[in-house]
This record gives C-alpha cells, sequence and structure tokens, in this order.
C-alpha cells in the first residue's frame, strides 16, 4: 500500500527530496497509474504483468523526470 | 596495553557500544535460561545469521554510501526463485551461480543509473522495488516453486564444528572478504569517501559511477545469497515472499552502528548489529514471549542505539567547539602579549 502511494507520487513527477511538486502531479500520476491497472485487470492480465508495469512505469518516469530535470539545470 | 584499548574505544564509541550491547543481550539470556548458552541454539542463531546477516551487511555497504536499496527484498525473491527453478535442472551450484549473476547484474545496473541520472538511490529502487517483484512474479509463473529432490536442503543444513552449516560458513566467508575490500582496498574507500563528504569526494576526482556501481553490485550480490540460501534451505520460492528483509536488515544495520549520515560504519558492525537482534529474538522465543512484545523490544534497542549516537555526536562536537574556543583565547593571549612586548621596547 505505502509502496503503491509512494509509487503514484513519483509518476506523478514530484521530487523525493523536496523542493517542487504539488498535489495536481500526484493526483494526475494516481489517476494514470490506477487507469493502467484497471485496464489491465480488464484485459484479463494476471498480478505479475500487472506489478511489472506498474514498477516499469516507475522507473520509466523516474529516468523521464531526472533528465529532463538535468537538462534544464545545465541551461541554467 | 590497556591504552591502546582505550584509544581504540575512542576512536569508534559507535561499534564499542554495539559489541557491548551483543554482549549484554547475550549474557542476560545466558543467565536467565540454561539452555541458551548450548551449542544447538548458537546452530539456530547461526543459521539466521546467514540470511539476515547478509541483508545487513548489504544495507551497511549502502548507508556508507549514503544511500540506500529498497529493492533487495523483491532482488532476493527472484533470485529464490531462479535458484529454486533451475536446481532440478542443472544443480544447485550452477543454478545459485545463475541467480548470484542475475541479482548482481541487476544491482550493478541499478547503481549506473543512479550515478548516471544523479538521483537519490531511493527514488530508483521504490521503482525497481516493485519491477523486480513483478519479473519474479513472471520467473515463478505466480506459484510457488518447489525442489522435487530433498538431497540440497539437508546437505546446506547439515551441522559442522557444532555451531556452523555449509550456508553459514559460506556467509562467514562472504563477510570477511567484504571487509577485507571496504578496509584495505581503495573502491572500498572511495565508497567510504562518496558517503561521508560527497562533494568533497567529487571535487577530489573520485567518479561517482564506480564506487556506486560496486556498492549496488555488492547488494545485489548478498541479497541473491540470501536468497538463494533461504529457497535452497526450504527447498520452496515464492515471488511475494521475503518482503520483511528490508526492514529487519535496515534494524540490523543500525545497530551495529552505522550512521545514516553515511561515511561511516563498517562489516564488523554489521556482524555484531544482526548477531544482536539475532540474540534478542532468539531468547525472546525461548522464553515464551509474544510476538509483538519482540517488536517492542527491538525499538527499544533501537532507540538506545540511536539515543547514543545522537549522545556521543553532541559530546564529539561539543568538546570540539571547546578545543577551538580554547585555541583562539590562546593564540589572543600570545598576540597581546607581543603588543605590549613590542609598546615596552625602547625605541
Amino acid at each position: 500500500m505505502t509502496i503503491m502511494v509512494i509509487a503514484t507520487v513519483m509518476v506523478g513527477g514530484n521530487s523525493i527530496m523536496g523542493g517542487y511538486g504539488s498535489s495536481l502531479r500526484s493526483s494526475i500520476g494516481a489517476v494514470f497509474i490506477s487507469t493502467v491497472d484497471n485496464m489491465m485487470v480488464l484485459h484479463g492480465y494476471n498480478s505479475g504483468p500487472r506489478v511489472l508495469a506498474v514498477g516499469l512505469m516507475i522507473v520509466f518516469s523516474i529516468m523521464v523526470f531526472a533528465l529532463v530535470q538535468r537538462g534544464s539545470r545545465s541551461v541554467e | 596495553m590497556f591504552n591502546r584499548f582505550k584509544n581504540w574505544i575512542s576512536d569508534n564509541p559507535d561499534l564499542s557500544f554495539a559489541i557491548l550491547l551483543s554482549i549484554c543481550v547475550y549474557a542476560y539470556f545466558g543467565l536467565t535460561n540454561e539452555l541458551f548458552p548450548t551449542h544447538r541454539t548458537g546452530f539456530a542463531i547461526m543459521e539466521r545469521f546467514a540470511v539476515l546477516g547478509l541483508v545487513g551487511l548489504a544495507l551497511t555497504l549502502c548507508i556508507i554510501a549514503g544511500e540506500i536499496d529498497l529493492s533487495i527484498g523483491s532482488n532476493a525473491a527472484l533470485a529464490a526463485v531462479i535458484t529454486v527453478r533451475f536446481t532440478d535442472s542443472l544443480g544447485a551450484p550452477s543454478a545459485l551461480l545463475i541467480a548470484l549473476l542475475v541479482s548482481t547484474s541487476i544491482g550493478a545496473i541499478q547503481g549506473y543509473f543512479i550515478a548516471y541520472l544523479r538521483v537519490r538511490a531511493i527514488v530508483l529502487t521504490v521503482g525497481t522495488l516493485m519491477l523486480l517483484r513483478g519479473v519474479a512474479l513472471f520467473a515463478a509463473e505466480e506459484k510457488t516453486v518447489m525442489l522435487t529432490d530433498f538431497r540440497v536442503p539437508d546437505f546446506i543444513s547439515t551441522k559442522m564444528l557444532w555451531y556452523f552449516s555449509p550456508a553459514s560458513l559460506l556467509v562467514i566467508l562472504m563477510f570477511i572478504i567484504v571487509g577485507l575490500f571496504m578496509g584495505y582496498t581503495r573502491f572500498g574507500r572511495e565508497i567510504y569517501a562518496i558517503g561521508g563528504a560527497r562533494k568533497e569526494a567529487i571535487a577530489a576526482g573520485i567518479s561517482l559511477k564506480r564506487p556506486m556501481i560496486i556498492v549496488f553490485a555488492i547488494s545485489g550480490l548478498c541479497a541473491g545469497l540470501g536468497g538463494g540460501i533461504i529457497g535452497l534451505r526450504s527447498g520452496t520460492a515464492q515471488a511475494l515472499g521475503l518482503q520483511y528483509v528490508l526492514l529487519a536488515g535496515t534494524v540490523a544495520a543500525f545497530i551495529g552502528g552505522v550512521s545514516i549520515m553515511g561515511g561511516k560504519g563498517g562489516v564488523i558492525g554489521a556482524a555484531i548489529g544482526t548477531l544482536t537482534v539475532n540474540f534478542l529474538n532468539t531468547g525472546l522465543v525461548f522464553n515464551v514471549t509474544p510476538a509483538f512484545m519482540v517488536q517492542l523490544y527491538l525499538g527499544i534497542l533501537l532507540i538506545v542505539v540511536i539515543m547514543f549516537q545522537t549522545g556521543s555526536r553532541v559530546f564529539d562536537e561539543n568538546q570540539r567547539r571547546k578545543q577551538i574556543l580554547a585555541d583562539a583565547d590562546n593564540l589572543a593571549k600570545q598576540l597581546t602579549k607581543r603588543k605590549q612586548f613590542l609598546k615596552e621596547r625602547p625605541g
């Protein structure tokens, strides 16, 4: 449960180090994750692919946000 | 001799406190229960040490480097599933080797990405926690995998030298190797450097990538070995199992005297911390204590350790501040003396 909450916050693109982020981002992340999860349930996937998909989403979004953030910092 | 002992204690207050604590816990249970100091209990404690010690070691290294590896439980579960699935077809040693290769390379890849993306490890490993759990579910096909040949579990928990089994001997060997690596090689010292003072270390020319990859590779290796040992010992593996090891290992690492700020602590501390936790757990089971009381005592132990660490750090800082003030005073006195001397000098 805790992990899922942290996952939604991550997918929303909030920084875990603090400093920026918003509740809107977290809610978008929550909606996104639960939509994907629900769709996968409706398509008859088991828990394995679902956990894998959520994990992939988190890792992917962390990487994308980290790269975007680093890019904007190096421009400054 | 006595002076050297005293110096060692004042150099390593956290480690010596951890050792004192473990001796106290052992002595308490040894005195209150006559079955506790026997070698049979020692064997049981060492068996628990085999898995928890590895996780404690991995987390100690991560905390020394100023990071934390949350994916350790998932990595261990994946390794357990791989080991158990391949043991029937390939034999236990090669199955374990495959699992170790997989978990170590997963760790190294994590370390690489943490250093490359410059994110905190806690961010990325939350993701890999879920990801690896999913991979483990895939690998196990969402079932509990089981061995068919139970000679391997028999072998891995044979008693040797009263206290040890092949599993715990392997773990002790691992501890010695990692301890030597951390203490006496350049790579090990780099890990301490990026944990204690990361900016300074990078300014001094240490690249972040190499120590980070090494730390997470060792962490993955330990997780894989722990998972493999659990899988082989029980003969079964579940993809959703081993979630408790992360918290248990963190508690062991902190009781062993690793500092949350990074850069402090060591392999001996990890071993001592795990042993303390195991003494406490086993001793309370011997005294027929309910499970929630075990958690309570563990919490009390942790708070005592953290209070000691905070206290000793505050004491250290106060001493240092006093020293600096005294030095400044001395300097000021010398200067005024010199001024007076120059004034009074004729001509």
